[in-house]
């Protein structure tokens, strides 16, 4: 299946009747399509009108009007096209249209959303084709006059489009959620096409495209303006002001150049021929330097080899992996780390150079040589730095005109202060405050640590960006491993043992489990970093009688840490502060049921699949322990719904959202 | 023998927990010194580091010492991590000592002894800070795991960590008593009948547990249902979350009832609060022993108390009316019954000095002690 065209309706018969029959008559049979018509709470003509489609047109029918966007996203839900092609009700399809657009595809490989040309259904005029910046960033309807269609490419590049007839990926689409429900039938396609484009998507307009369509005349369509305005230029006043801006000095550029070469050859003074040529040169620099990679600089000087840095090392080997396979944004690596991790990161072999410290010797390793001892001076000549960027927020090769990509994992010194001895709340909150004052982007696990960020140090939304962490792939099915955990189900912590991580509640709600399920009781088995701490909660666990039924595993290789996965009956994760919470997608994964606490970052990453507790009540966790295990069908059911919210989370989306940040940081260029 | 105690909360400030380990300081000293015991009393304890320790708890004479009074908060977090990780010694050197202020440092060739005030950062979450929360969980894992005995300051906090722990205690044969609290001042014999204008108190910090707000909507119904209606005393300083307490106290005098906040009182002050007092009202969601219940009856102010936590156990069934915290219009109607109804009044006064007779410091220093001597020798 190609294309799924989804469309909304809201009343509007006659309008419906025409859009399908321009899409009988101009979707060639040769494209192999559904449409799905969503039906918003319309009245009874178009209702009885919508039920009398047949194959390949079919019908989803909402209780009551929801609104464009969950109408769109409904539909979307239940597509099977490679492509979604997101149509209004009012549009009408020319010959050549749809083709126009798929072309697109293979035109622009880049290509995330393509548009189309809009032209009124009462005289045929242009109305519009994609959408602009004006005013500091405000979106308005690009227009121009029919004789100027000629002479623009097939594929023009836009800031955004609008959803009355684009087509976007479906698979993107449903795992970004699609449309944002929160607008109200207005800015919702603004919004998707710029957060396509900090996917690294570009949005075109197919200029062979046409669409015919009543633009803007549906009841109801200028009733939340205002608000959605409001919502969006809170969202991303400065990034589309940024883009306004840049769109100016593009088209100004541009037409420096295109006049210097008209001139270039003419008759003129010396010194203005010369200024030509300044522009000339600068344009074939800038050519020459598009096609060059960035060069980005990772500052892994933090990292520790084990596990004392917790989920941090996931997230940086599955993102530098994944980076290094994606086919643009062109960009080169240069790891920076101390020698202790040669063997670790001796298997990232896209990774193009890593210079490793040993003491005070720097040594560079490439693909294939031989460590050869370097300087920081020599390896800013032979790779100078386009970006850096900062998995630990902090870094030493920070220096002013460098830009710099910062991963902020979580404000616990502010969320959760009293779980850091006083003298690291300070650190954190100095490195913090220093790095969103510098930094070029701000990068977050999750929603929540935006708005964390926004709350705390009063960072624009703009400015932030998050990737969640699909990591859990890396520990593959390897079915090798011998099975050294317990026989039998048991519940599973995996965390090292700082205090956020709540081990009293769980070791003491374990003890009342265990109070009441008697000898069928299932062992905990817990993994983490061996510290002082986990010492602590041994001597607690063994003054609480536990100290058979709990093992305290330490830090273990991926290979046996994928066996215990394989075996464990649930995942318990009573965390009181997470950046992101990769456990829930590695138990998702391996088909394990989740009870996880109901704070921080971990409901937005959880969804309906976990069974949710209170982590601050150890009685309240002790009941949820006995329920789960005690009732497979409920573990089932929370299995199923872990598979299905795993959908949402894809690695390559994600890497490609930060590849994009860095790349912009790298080549001053707006997301 | 020689007895630590941990007197760090009293550093900082004078309410609940902290009142109570001064008052078991003073306790254990006057009843143990006769007995032989050497004192000696830590300003900073564990992860409790003041910044002016000087504030706390004096106690001087021969046998008791103050090693940490002067000692800026620095210096003593670095005595207290290398005291935690053997490399110096515990100032004093004692046998034993007393935790009162829920931490509980790791103190080689020390047995610990750890009082227990209340659960409710496990029991009732929602009653405490999440840094409260968190330093509670931690340091109780580590006493369950490093004390050689628990005090807890009421049969209500015992079976609060009973639910928590079932069997426990017993299991691993740890020994433990019921601590109680008493009245800061001698019980008063003789009282006249209150003056008509003698105001309902209300004595606590003003944070979420206290439940002010419960008191404060039966009193507005009070007012507006009595022929005579006596003025409301709030007295407690600003704990937490208490902004719209005081929003709600400054309603209800621009609507001119005669309600008062008198913030914190020290001693003396609040003495005579409670003396020209009508009765004490307490409508906490939880308390761990409730020591302004004791002080009212030793003033022969009559109690309508939460029929909640320790409250019961410490009034006792006689010498006080009891209503749910949830429920504002049964407190306004026990209210109104008390203010007309001068025999239950005296009922409840006599009840009350009866029932204040029954806690004695005198009496708890003597159960700790007890417990203390009867501990095996390291």
């Amino acid at each position: 299946m190609q294309v799924s065209f989804i469309i909304p309706v809201f009343n509007q018969l006659a309008h419906t009747q025409a859009c399908v029959s321009s899409l009988r008559a101009h979707v060639p049979a040769t494209i192999a399509h559904e449409v799905i018509l969503v039906d918003d709470g319309s009245d009874t003509d178009t209702q009885t009108y919508l039920r009398s489609l047949k194959a390949p047109f079919r019908c989803l029918f909402n209780e009551s009007n929801q609104g464009f966007a969950v109408s769109t996203n409904r539909g979307a839900r239940s597509a099977t096209g490679d492509w979604l092609c997101l149509l209004n009700n009012d549009a009408e399809l020319t010959p050549g249209a749809i083709e126009a657009m798929l072309d697109g595809r293979a035109a622009q490989p880049d290509a995330g959303i393509i548009g189309s040309v809009q032209v009124t259904t009462t005289d045929g005029s242009i109305d519009h084709a994609g959408i602009d910046f004006i005013d500091g960033g405000y979106p308005r309807h690009r227009q121009f006059e029919l004789t100027e269609l000629p002479g623009k490419p097939d594929f023009e590049r836009v800031p955004a489009v609008t959803a009355a007839c684009c087509l976007v990926p479906r698979q993107w689409f449903v795992a970004m959620r699609g449309l944002d429900e929160r607008y109200r039938n207005g800015f919702e396609d603004v919004d998707l096409c710029l957060r396509a484009r900090e996917a690294g998507w570009t949005i075109y307009v197919a200029h062979r495209a046409v669409i015919k369509h009543a633009v803007s005349t549906s009841a109801g369509r200028g009733t939340y303006e205002f608000r959605n305005a409001q919502r969006f230029l809170e969202r991303w006043g400065p990034r589309t002001a940024a883009i306004e801006t840049a769109q100016r000095s593009a088209a100004a550029r541009s037409f420096r150049e295109h006049r210097a070469r008209t001139l270039i050859d003419r008759d003129l003074p010396a010194s203005v021929k010369a200024s030509h040529h300044a522009v000339l040169v600068q344009a074939e620099t800038r050519v020459a330097r598009e096609k060059e990679p960035a060069i980005v600089w990772v500052d892994l000087m933090r990292m520790q080899p084990g596990g004392a840095n917790g989920g941090i090392k996931p997230y940086v080997y599955a993102f530098l992996r994944e980076m290094g396979n994606l086919s643009w944004p062109n960009l080169k690596f240069v790891v920076l780390a101390n020698i202790s991790l040669a063997a670790e990161l001796s298997f990232l072999r896209d990774i193009d150079v890593a210079a490793l410290k040993d003491g005070s010797i720097w040594s560079i390793q490439s693909a294939n040589s031989k460590p050869q001892p370097t300087t920081i001076a020599q390896l800013e000549n032979a790779h100078p730095p386009a970006v850096l960027y900062c998995p630990f927020a902090v870094s030493s090769f920070a220096r002013p005109g460098l830009p710099t990509v910062a991963l902020i994992v979580d404000l616990l010194h502010r969320d959760l202060p009293s779980a850091l001895p006083i003298e690291e709340v300070n650190f954190r909150e100095d490195s913090i405050k220093r790095v969103v004052g510098a930094a070029t982007w701000l990068q977050s696990l999750s929603q929540h640590g935006s708005d964390r960020l926004v709350h705390h140090y009063g960072v624009h939304p703009s400015q932030c960006f998050h990737t969640y962490i699909p990591a859990h792939n890396r520990l593959g099915n390897s079915a090798s491993a011998e099975a050294t955990p317990p026989a039998g189900p048991f519940f599973f912590y995996p965390a090292n043992f700082w205090s956020h991580k709540n081990h009293e509640v769980l070791l003491t709600a374990y003890r009342l489990y265990r109070h009441t399920a008697g000898v069928n009781a299932w062992p905990l088995v817990l993994t983490g970093h061996p510290d002082d701490r986990m010492q602590s909660l041994q001597a607690l666990a063994a003054a609480l009688g536990l100290a058979d039924s709990v093992q305290f595993r330490g830090h273990i290789p991926d290979a046996e840490f994928a066996a215990i996965w394989r075996d464990a009956g649930a995942l318990v994760f009573p965390s009181l502060h997470e950046g992101f919470g990769i456990p829930l997608l590695e138990a998702f994964h391996h088909r394990v049921p989740v009870l996880a606490a109901q704070v921080s970052a971990l409901p937005e990453v959880g969804g309906d699949a976990c069974l949710w507790f209170d982590p601050a009540s150890p009685t309240s966790l002790a009941a949820k322990l006995v329920a789960i295990a005690g009732d497979k069908k409920r573990r089932e059911q929370l299995v199923t719904a872990g598979r299905d919210q795993l959908t949402h989370f894809s690695l390559h989306f994600e890497a490609s959202r930060l590849a994009h940040f860095l790349n912009a940081a790298a080549r001053n260029l707006v997301p | 023998m020689k007895i630590g105690l941990d007197v760090a909360q009293t550093s900082a400030e004078r309410a609940g927990c902290a009142w109570y380990a001064d008052a078991l300081a003073r306790a254990l000293v006057t009843s143990g010194q006769p007995r032989g015991h050497e004192f000696v009393l830590y300003h900073q304890f564990g992860d409790w580091i003041n910044g002016e320790p000087g504030h706390g708890t004096r106690l001087t004479g021969a046998g008791i010492a103050m090693p940490m009074i002067e000692m800026l908060p620095e210096p003593a977090r670095a005595l207290w991590r290398s005291i935690e990780d053997g490399t110096s010694p515990l100032p004093g050197q004692p046998d034993v000592v007393i935790a009162s202020s829920y931490h509980a440092p790791k103190m080689p060739g020390t047995k610990l002894i750890y009082v227990v005030h209340d659960l409710v950062f496990w029991t009732h979450p929602q009653f405490a800070t999440a840094a409260t929360r968190l330093v509670c969980q931690r340091e109780l894992g580590q006493a369950l795991s490093r004390a050689a005995a628990f005090l807890f300051v009421s049969e209500s906090t015992r079976a609060d960590f009973e639910t928590l722990f079932p069997g426990w205690l017993a299991s691993r044969k740890r020994p433990h008593t019921i601590a109680g609290g008493a009245s800061r001042w001698p019980i008063v014999s003789t009282k006249e009948a209150p003056p008509p204008h003698a105001p309902w108190l209300m004595v606590g910090s003003v944070e979420p547990r206290k439940n002010h707000s419960c008191a404060l909507n039966a009193y507005e119904a009070y007012h507006a249902q009595s022929n005579a209606p006596r003025p409301l005393r709030v007295v407690g300083g600003r704990g937490w979350s208490s902004a719209k307490i005081h929003e709600r106290i400054a309603a209800l005098r621009a609507r001119g009832l005669p309600v008062e906040y008198s913030g914190y009182l020290d001693d003396r002050d609040l003495r005579e609060a409670f003396s020209t007092s009508f009765a004490l009202l307490q409508p906490s969601w939880h308390e761990g022993f409730g020591l302004p219940v004791l002080e009212a009856f030793s003033q022969q102010l009559p109690v309508i108390a939460a029929n909640v936590a320790s409250l019961p156990e410490v009034a006792g069934p006689d010498a006080a009316l009891f209503c749910s915290p949830d429920d504002p219009s049964a407190w306004t109607t026990a209210m109104l019954k008390l203010d007309g109804d001068p025999a239950l009044l005296q009922r409840l006064r006599d009840a009350g000095l009866d029932r204040a007779n029954h806690y004695s410091w005198k009496s708890t220093a003597k159960t700790v002690l007890e417990l203390i001597e009867s501990l095996p020798l390291a």
